[in-house]
C-alpha cells in the first residue's frame, strides 16, 4: 500500500515543474503587461484547463472528440443556475423549479457539482459509444455536441433558450484558475503515467493488440471519458463565471474547433503539449486581436478585425504543422524526471515514425 | 397524396444533396486518409463562381459547368498548396490542416467578397409547380434530385469505367501496390481532388439555389452533414456515402413531416440521436469500405 502511495505522490510530483511554469506564466503577465492582462491571464488558464481536459481523452484514447462543448458548457449552466444571485434568478428564469431558485452557492461548491452531474452524463452516453473506434466515436461525440446544443436551446425554462444565461457574478478571478489548472495539469499528468493512461494509449497503438494482452479497453476509454468529462465542467464553471453572460452557441463549433486546435498543434500526445499550445495559440489569437485593434477602419472596424484573427491564426497553423507534424512537442513531456533524462527521452524515436512514413499507403484506419 | 409525395420528393432531392457532399468527402478520404473539412469551401466557391456569372448575365447552361470548373481547379490548387506538403501525416493532422484551409477561406471570402449574401436571380420555371396528373410538385426539389443523382452517377460510372477512375480505386484498396505496379502516385491524388472539387461544385450550385443566395459560411452546415452522411454509410466507401446521404435526408425529412411541432426544435437532436444508434450497432457504417480488416 505505501507503495501505491509513493507512486501516487511520484505522479503528483512530476507535475511541479509544469505548475512552476504556470505560476511563472502568471506572474509574469501581470507584472509586465500590467493588471489590464489579467484577464488574458485568467482566459489562458481556463483554456488550459480545458485543453487538458481533451488531452486526458483524447491524447490517451487516440480519439478525436467533437463533444467536450457539451461537458462545458454542463458545467457553466449547473455552476451558474448555482451561484446565481436569487433576485436575478427571478428576474431572468421565472420559471425555475423551486429547489434551484432558492439556492445560491460559492463558486467551487456549484464547480464540484456541476463536474458530478457532467461525469454523470458522460457515463450515460459513454456506456453505450465506449466500443466505437475511429471516424465512428469522433462522429459520435459530434453527434452528442448537437444533441445537447439541441437541449439547451430547447429547455428554456433551465437556460433562456438561444437568449443570453446572464448576471453571473465574476467569481473566476486569476487565483483561483491559476490553482485550477495546475490541479487539473497534475491531474492530467498523473492519469497519462498511470497504469491506467499507459493502458490506453497501448490500446490507442494497436487495439488488438492490447485487448490480446487482457486490457479491457472499453472500460478504460470510459473512464479516460468520464473523467476528461469531469476536468471540462471545471473549466466550463470558470469559464461561465470568467464571462458572466453566455449563450448555447458559446459551447459550440467555434469553440470546439478552438480547444482542438490548441491540443494538436501543441502535441495531443502529451499534457505538456497541451499546455503550450494552448499558450501558444491564445497568445498569438491575443497579439493578434490587439494589432487589430490598432487600425480603426471606421463601419468595417468589427468584420476586420475578425478577419485578420482568423486568417493569421489559420496561417499560423499551416505553417505550423508543415514544420511539425506531430505536434511542437510531440510525445514529450516536461516532468521533474525529464529535466534529468531529457537527451534520452528525446532521442527514442517515436513508435509511430515508421507507420505515418507511408501512410500514403492506404487512408485506412488502422 | 400530393403531399405524400411532395415529402418523398423532399427527402429524394434533399438525401441526393448529402449524397452528393459526401461523395466528394469519401473520394478524397479512400485515397488520402484526409477528411477535407475545406470540402465545403469548395461548395462555397461553386456557389460564388455561379452568383457572379450569372449577375454577369451568362445563362445557366454555361454557369453550371463554369461553376463545377472553379471548384474543381480549386480543388487541385488547394491539393498543391496546403495538403501535398502534409502527405502520409496522421489522420488528426490532416484534419486540422483542412480545418486551417477551411477558416482561412471563410475569412477570405468574408474580408475579399463580402460577409452578406449574395443572391441570383434564377429563371422563375424553377419557383413553379408541375402538375404530373393529379399530382402537383414543386420544380425546384424535383431538379435538385435530377441534377445531383446525375451528378453522383457520372462520377461513379467515371470510377468504375474510366482508367483514371479504376486507378483510383486501386489506391484506395492499396496505394503502396497501385504504385507499384506503375500508376503515377501524384496524378491519380490531382485526379481525385479534381473529381471532389467537381461534385462539391455541382453541390455548392444546387445548396445556393435552394436558399437562394450564398453566403461565406454557407459550406459549413452542408459539410457537417455530409461528414456524419459518409461515417453512416462507412468512411472512405463511395456507395456507403451515397446511401448514408440518402438515409440522413430521408430521416431529416420525414421527421420534419410527422414529428409534433413542439419536438421541432429537437429535430436535429434526434436524427444525430438515430445516427448515434446506428454506429453503436454498426461501427464501421451501413456499408463498410471494402479494407482487409488485420487480424
Amino acid at each position: 500500500m505505501s507503495g501505491r502511495v509513493r507512486l501516487a505522490i511520484a505522479h503528483l510530483g512530476a507535475a511541479l515543474p509544469l505548475v512552476a511554469i504556470l505560476a511563472l506564466i502568471a506572474t509574469g503577465v501581470t507584472t509586465v503587461l500590467g493588471p489590464g492582462a489579467s484577464l488574458f491571464a485568467t482566459t489562458l488558464f481556463i483554456n488550459i484547463i480545458l485543453v487538458v481536459s481533451l488531452q486526458v481523452f483524447v491524447g490517451n484514447s487516440g480519439i478525436v472528440s467533437f463533444g467536450h462543448g457539451a461537458f462545458i458548457a454542463t458545467g457553466a449552466y449547473v455552476s451558474g443556475l448555482l451561484t446565481l444571485p436569487v433576485e436575478v434568478k427571478a428576474a431572468a428564469l421565472p420559471r425555475l423549479p423551486e429547489f434551484l431558485a432558492a439556492i445560491e452557492l460559492p463558486l467551487l461548491p456549484a464547480t464540484a457539482i456541476s463536474a458530478l452531474v457532467a461525469g454523470f452524463v458522460a457515463f450515460l452516453v459513454g456506456v453505450p459509444t465506449a466500443r466505437l473506434v475511429g471516424a465512428a466515436a469522433s462522429i459520435a461525440t459530434f453527434a452528442f455536441l448537437v444533441i445537447t446544443n439541441g437541449v439547451l436551446v430547447g429547455a428554456a425554462d433551465l437556460t433562456r433558450g438561444t437568449q443570453t444565461f446572464y448576471g453571473l457574478r465574476p467569481l473566476a478571478s486569476l487565483d483561483v484558475v491559476l490553482v485550477g489548472a495546475a490541479a487539473v495539469v497534475a491531474a492530467g499528468l498523473a492519469f497519462r503515467r498511470s497504469s491506467f493512461g499507459l493502458r490506453l494509449q497501448a490500446s490507442a497503438e494497436d487495439e488488438l493488440a492490447a485487448s490480446a494482452s487482457g486490457i479491457d479497453v472499453r472500460q478504460l476509454r470510459l473512464i479516460a471519458w468520464v473523467l476528461s468529462a469531469m476536468i471540462s465542467a471545471v473549466g466550463g464553471a470558470f469559464l461561465a463565471h470568467m464571462l458572466t453572460s453566455f449563450a448555447p452557441s458559446t459551447f459550440y463549433l467555434t469553440q470546439t474547433l478552438a480547444l482542438l486546435t490548441m491540443l494538436i498543434l501543441g502535441g495531443q500526445r502529451s499534457v505538456t503539449g497541451a499546455v503550450a499550445g494552448t499558450v501558444v495559440v491564445t497568445a498569438v489569437f491575443e497579439g493578434l486581436r490587439r494589432a487589430e485593434n490598432g487600425i480603426d477602419l471606421g463601419p468595417l472596424h468589427f468584420s476586420g478585425m475578425f478577419g485578420l484573427q482568423q486568417l493569421g491564426l489559420g496561417a499560423f497553423l499551416l505553417i505550423a504543422i508543415r514544420l511539425r507534424r506531430e505536434g511542437l512537442l510531440g510525445r514529450r513531456e516536461l516532468t521533474l524526471n525529464s529535466l534529468f533524462r531529457r537527451r534520452h527521452q528525446a532521442e527514442r524515436p517515436s513508435l509511430d515514425l515508421s507507420r505515418d512514413g507511408n501512410h500514403v499507403a492506404g487512408g485506412v484506419e488502422r | 397524396m400530393d403531399e405524400v409525395l411532395q415529402q418523398v420528393v423532399n427527402a429524394v432531392s434533399v438525401g441526393a444533396v448529402y449524397a452528393l457532399v459526401a461523395l466528394g468527402l469519401a473520394l478524397v478520404y479512400s485515397v488520402l486518409g484526409l477528411i477535407n473539412f475545406a470540402h465545403g469551401e469548395l461548395m462555397t466557391i461553386g456557389a460564388y463562381a455561379f452568383v457572379f456569372t450569372a449577375m454577369a448575365g451568362v445563362p445557366i447552361f454555361l454557369g453550371v459547368p463554369f461553376a463545377i470548373a472553379a471548384s474543381a481547379s480549386s480543388a487541385v490548387v488547394m491539393e498543391r498548396i496546403a495538403f501535398r506538403p502534409v502527405r502520409g501525416a496522421g489522420p488528426t493532422t490532416l484534419l486540422l490542416t483542412s480545418v486551417a484551409v477551411s477558416v482561412m477561406l471563410q475569412t477570405a471570402f468574408q474580408m475579399v467578397i463580402s460577409p452578406l449574401p449574395r443572391g441570383a436571380q434564377l429563371p422563375d420555371v424553377l419557383y413553379q409547380a408541375v402538375h404530373l396528373g393529379p399530382v402537383q410538385l414543386s420544380v425546384l426539389p424535383l431538379v435538385s434530385a435530377v441534377t445531383a443523382i446525375l451528378g453522383s452517377g457520372i462520377v461513379v460510372t467515371a470510377l468504375r469505367k474510366s482508367d483514371i477512375g479504376i486507378s483510383i480505386r486501386a489506391a484506395a484498396e492499396d496505394f503502396t501496390v497501385t504504385r507499384l505496379l506503375g500508376v503515377p502516385a501524384q496524378q491519380v491524388v490531382q485526379w481525385t481532388f479534381l473529381m471532389s472539387g467537381a461534385v462539391a461544385g455541382l453541390a455548392g450550385v444546387i445548396w445556393m439555389a435552394q436558399r437562394g443566395s450564398v453566403d461565406p459560411l454557407m459550406g459549413a452546415i452542408p459539410l457537417l452533414k455530409a461528414f456524419v452522411a459518409a461515417v453512416l454509410g462507412g468512411l472512405g466507401s463511395v456507395p456507403g456515402a451515397i446511401l448514408g446521404g440518402f438515409t440522413l435526408g430521408a430521416g431529416e425529412i420525414l421527421l420534419q413531416a410527422f414529428l409534433p411541432t413542439a419536438l421541432l426544435p429537437f429535430r436535429d437532436g434526434i436524427v444525430f440521436a438515430l445516427v448515434i444508434a446506428v454506429l453503436t450497432v454498426r461501427p464501421r457504417g451501413l456499408m463498410p469500405a471494402r479494407l482487409g480488416e488485420r487480424v
